[in-house]
């Protein structure tokens, strides 16, 4: 017990000492822009200039429809996408994680990856977990409950036609810092509350309903955006349906809704990636 | 007790380490650099975005070709490809008041026609007009031409359509027509309303032999890009494109796939049958294509469905030409 908690402290001090280390490394360096405050087209895309929409999306209120969640929560005091990819990497649970997948993924391409690679810890999910990975894309794919459940990111996007309004999103910060820890930080002078590893935050958060589930889109570490989708195999109240199928048909799993699609995007851990 | 000492003594131990992290911190911070304050030396806020570049208006329905903006490590610059220009047909006219002509795909024969982008059947939902080439130079999906893309819900024989039976020789006939945003309750952003279909149906030569049975394992559905088959869910195939676009191919034969996940697949490879799978339920007899792209607007970047029309009526064309 005492050594588990010893080691456990002592992991998460490395964590604060890395993320320290890069703030200074952060500072020492002229300052650039990120690579995702720029967008770039996929190689072959030759068309994302169109003429303007004439039918673009109307500017949204704070209860949109198509987030499907409450509007823009104010924005949270959040660590730079820097400093909270080298917190995400030290976490216990991403150090166990990594341990527990080095024979059956290639750790190796996948810390090459430009996209930082996030996957569902969850024991029923990493059985059946498949991750594939390029230099600036990724995909997990895995199996639980019922439902295929498959979790895309990258770090290149396409250009927005000129006419779409993108409607207002919500950022939802991550807080899964263990209560002794935030006790612990209470007591703690205010220059060093800021390290607190509750930084992190997934920005531009969209759930999408789908006939088939549920489907997640957020931003997190600067330049990096994933989905996340969850197929139950459900169809109900779609207009093509026309009737039942004959023989053994596939009952819908029950676990696709948007409580559940955020909690996989907030129980996200990183198992490496983020390459320069 | 033993357990308040262990707490005791990890919390000593998490103690002097931050201490130790602090004093390094102030030690090797640079030169210069004010004393921490509260806020400025733990938490740098993200760097505001650079505004977009913003893309040329290009006269509608030839979109001009985008030039990325430069990044990390920079894109290829893409080889605009020439752009089709439509040809009215007089004979055939789109569905609605005042009916607009259809256009004949460039490389095909005049008698096949498509309605334009965000042209839905009437009464069916706002279209998305947007020309946008979302996936330039793949494959159409399904393998042999002709194939019909048109609305399920809004077609003969469709819970929204007039009466009839699917195999209504109204569905298996051009012009096509988009159903990308028809009325549906799913949220899709790139939508006018916010909501709508997030694909686009498409039926194939025809449905059923002659004594109505369905024409099962017989109109072959291929991979339209490079990529591998990243998963497979009830009704619903999932292709990641080395580009990084994400398509899924609803209602094929489950049971009759020629692929499995994991596989690496090639641009027209055969993935399976076009069928009616729908869970628990059928459909018609067609397929459901969509594509779903990290999109980026400002500051916000999202994964979303973008409308595969566009990408359809070329790549039809091509398959039309003989180059698919």
């Amino acid at each position: 017990m005492a050594r588990k908690a010893i080691v456990a402290a002592v992991l998460f001090c490395a964590g604060i000492a890395t993320a320290m280390a890069q703030q200074t490394a952060d500072r020492k360096k002229p300052p650039r822009p990120h690579r995702g405050d720029v967008a770039t087209a996929p190689a072959d895309n030759n068309g994302a200039a169109p003429a303007k929409n004439n039918n673009a999306a109307p500017a949204k209120d704070n209860n949109d429809a198509a987030t499907g969640i409450a509007g823009p929560a104010a924005p949270p005091q959040t660590a730079s996408p820097q400093t909270a990819l080298a917190i995400a990497k030290v976490r216990p649970e991403a150090l166990r994680l990594r341990a527990l997948l080095a024979r059956r993924v290639d750790l190796k391409a996948i810390e090459a990856s430009r996209v930082p690679v996030l996957v569902i810890a969850r024991p029923e999910a990493l059985a059946n977990l498949q991750v594939f990975v390029s230099a600036d894309h990724y995909t997990a794919s895995t199996r639980f409950d019922g439902a295929t459940v498959e979790i895309n990111g990258t770090v290149r996007a396409m250009r927005a036609p000129d006419g779409f309004k993108m409607p207002s999103m919500r950022t939802v910060p991550l807080d899964d810092t263990p209560q002794p820890i935030k006790r612990l930080f209470k007591q703690i002078p205010l220059p060093v509350k800021g390290l607190l590893p509750t930084a992190d935050a997934l920005r531009d958060v969209s759930i999408e309903q789908t006939s088939y589930g549920e489907d997640i889109s957020f931003s997190r570490f600067g330049n990096a955006v994933y989905n996340i989708t969850m197929d139950c195999g459900g169809q109900a109240g779609d207009p093509e349906a026309i009737g039942p199928a004959e023989g053994a048909p596939q009952g819908a799993s029950a676990i696709c809704t948007e409580n559940a699609a955020l909690g996989l995007a907030k129980g996200l851990v990183l198992v490496g990636g983020g390459a320069p | 007790m033993n357990i308040k000492r262990e707490y005791l003594i990890a919390g000593a131990i998490v103690l002097v380490l931050l201490l130790l992290g602090i004093g390094a911190y102030f030690i090797f911070r640079p030169a210069g650099t004010p004393p921490a304050s509260p806020v400025v030396a733990t938490v740098t806020p993200p760097a505001p975005a650079p505004a977009p570049t913003p893309a040329p208006p290009a006269p509608s329905p030839t979109p001009a070709p985008v030039t990325p903006v430069p990044s990390t490590p920079p894109a290829p610059t893409p080889t605009p490809e020439p752009q089709p220009t439509p040809q009215p047909v007089a004979t055939v006219q789109c569905l609605g008041s005042p009916s607009v002509p259809a256009s004949a795909f460039d490389g095909g024969t005049p008698a096949a026609t498509y309605c334009g982008t965000g042209h839905l059947v009437p009464g069916s939902g706002s279209g998305d007009a947007e020309t946008t080439d979302w996936a330039p130079g793949m494959r159409f999906p399904i393998h042999d031409a002709p194939a019909y893309a048109n609305s399920q819900v809004w077609g003969v024989g469709g819970t929204s359509g007039p009466a009839g039976g699917q195999g209504d020789v109204r569905n298996y006939s051009y012009p096509w027509h988009d159903d990308f945003c028809e009325s549906r309750g799913y949220a899709t952003l790139m939508c006018p309303t916010g909501k709508g279909h997030q694909g686009q149906d498409i039926r194939p030569a025809k449905c059923c032999d002659a004594q109505g049975h369905l024409l099962q394992d017989t109109f072959v559905v291929d991979a339209v890009e490079n990529g591998r088959i990243t998963s497979i869910g009830t009704y619903t195939v999932y292709l990641t494109g080395d580009s990084g676009r994400l398509y899924r191919y609803l209602h094929m034969d489950m049971k009759k796939l020629k692929v499995k996940t994991g596989e690496a697949v090639v641009r027209g490879q055969a993935l399976g049958y076009l069928s009616n799978y729908f869970g628990s339920s059928v459909t018609t007899f067609h397929l459901h294509f969509e594509i779903k792209a990290p999109v980026k607007h400002g500051s916000s970047t999202v994964y979303t469905w973008v409308s595969p029309y566009n990408s359809l009526v070329k790549s039809y064309a091509k398959l039309l030409a003989g180059s698919p």
